[in-house]
């Protein structure tokens, strides 16, 4: 047996230890299974839900709303963090409101975002970016001045050009901090979609699962954060391929 | 001669915490000549980096001045300090382009040098690694073939060999001779090693612990150009710089 798949069982056992106790405690107990389901219902919902086109397309629109908010948010938080990075007036003025705005919980901002950008894509996406770009521009910030402080004596040294010590040393590094921190983005990522579609939407994830705790399908609800889990988990994965390749 | 660079009554304090100010640098006088390498000896914590990053640059002093016909920092000016690092995301030659990149030569072409450079430090095999693959000791050799890259004509090195082993040391040490002598270069070396200043310099300069003031200047170049410099006339002064910088301390 290879150590590769060795790993994979022991991290598989506490899972399945788990799964088999909860199947265990509930088994022939209705008012448990009510509140708690099973994993063989839950097993059942799966089996019958993926033969489906409405899962799939719940779990595309949920996809989509947090790749697209993933994407924004980083990028422009990365620039924002480069720009007050860059500029020691703006980051001083601005610094009060950037720590205001991003004390906001995300979940405050949903009624706002629906009422100015409909209950489409748009408000999803905006919620994710809004989640995303506040991590992206701390990190890109931080790591703008953890690498001029670290890697920058030697090119002041030759006297290179400002736009030049920017252009190959900081922004190539700052970015590799925010991508240190993009595990973390995905998660933000999501749940500003999730929260978006939780308060109101007619299609993805957050909404199947409002649909299903509102009629109170137990497995239905576990289902659907099941999937939520994997996507974050196929996000997360993604990343790790991105830092090996780079 | 007019040297190359010149330093004029240096000193530089620093104010402490407590409001008490420390001495670190005090009244140094000191004049590089192209072609000739200097070694700076003293023992830790004496100043001796703080009159590395004043003559760079990097640090004012509060009296003196230093003057040169090279700019400091500028082009032609090579400064390897302790602090100094690899960037992490890039490779290994990549590294080493960097001083040419962010010169404006094209990359292609600054390859070429690269490889050429990575050769004289016995690291072309690891062009395509990257710094986290490498020991501290071959990322130190990096960094000297980034500096040398670049052609400094006067090249200040803060413990450029200091994690490397006695046979890479002799090696660097014979290759930032010859790089000195052809390039008529003027270099200042900062180090611990008595061995290595014997081995390095035409002159070594004792600094007394903190703040760091000319203790003693001892000149060796005469024996070393005809060749003389081993044997008894090295354990001579070797001798003499112990008993100095014992006394130094």
């Amino acid at each position: 047996m290879t150590t590769c798949f060795k790993n994979i069982l022991w991290v598989c056992l506490p899972a399945l230890i788990f799964l088999l106790a909860w199947e265990w405690i509930v088994y022939d107990n209705t008012k448990l299974q009510f509140l708690f389901a099973s994993p063989s219902a839950i097993g059942k919902v799966a089996l019958d839900e993926l033969s489906r086109v409405a899962i799939w397309r719940d779990v595309f629109i949920t996809l989509v709303e947090a790749a697209l908010g993933l994407v924004v948010g980083t990028m422009l938080g990365t620039v924002a963090g480069l720009l007050l990075w860059g500029n020691g007036k703006i980051d001083f003025i601005t610094r009060p409101y950037i720590v205001i705005i991003g004390s906001i919980p995300i979940f405050a901002l949903a009624p706002i975002t629906i009422m100015w950008f409909g209950i489409g894509l748009l408000s999803k996406v905006v919620m994710a970016s809004f989640a995303v770009f506040f991590v992206s521009l701390q990190q890109s910030y931080d790591g703008a001045h953890a690498i001029a402080k670290q890697h920058t004596g030697f090119a002041k040294s030759i006297a290179a050009p400002n736009n030049r010590i920017i252009r190959k040393i900081i922004i190539p590094g700052a970015i590799d901090w925010v991508i240190a921190g993009y595990k973390m983005d995905v998660g933000f990522a999501l749940v500003g979609a999730f929260i978006g579609e939780f308060v109101s939407s007619e299609a993805g994830l957050g909404h199947y699962i409002l649909k299903a705790s509102s009629l109170y399908d137990m497995p239905k609800v576990l289902f659907g954060l099941l999937l939520i889990s994997l996507m974050g988990l196929g996000m997360t994965s993604l990343t790790w391929f991105m830092r090996r390749k780079y | 001669m007019t040297p190359l660079l010149q330093a004029k009554n240096i000193s530089k304090q620093f104010r402490l915490s407590d409001g008490k100010t420390l001495s670190v640098v005090d009244t140094i006088d000191l004049a590089l000549q192209g072609g000739e390498i200097v070694c700076l000896l003293g023992a830790s914590g004496s100043g001796k980096t703080t009159l590395m990053r004043i003559l760079s640059g990097v640090e004012t002093a509060d009296h003196g001045s230093v003057q040169s016909d090279i700019a400091c920092p500028g082009a032609q000016f090579g400064y390897l300090s302790q602090s100094d690092r690899l960037l992490p995301w890039r490779t290994i030659a990549d590294n080493v382009t960097l001083g040419l990149e962010l010169l404006g030569r094209g990359k292609s072409a600054a390859r070429q040098e690269a490889l050429s450079a990575l050769r004289q430090v016995g690291m072309e095999a690891f062009a395509d690694s990257y710094p986290s693959q490498l020991s501290g000791g071959m990322q130190q050799r990096i960094l000297l073939a980034r500096t040398l890259v670049l052609k400094p004509r006067l090249l200040l090195m803060d413990e450029p060999m200091s994690s490397l082993d006695v046979l890479a040391r002799r090696e660097l040490a014979s290759l930032v001779k010859d790089y000195t002598r052809q390039q008529q270069a003027a270099t200042l070396v900062v180090t611990h090693s008595v061995e290595e200043a014997c081995f390095l310099a035409d002159r070594i300069l004792l600094v007394t612990r903190s703040p760091a003031k000319l203790y003693k200047e001892i000149r060796i170049s005469d024996d070393k150009n005809n060749g003389l410099f081993r044997g008894e006339a090295m354990d001579t002064v070797m001798h003499e710089l112990w008993s100095a910088l014992g006394a130094a301390a």
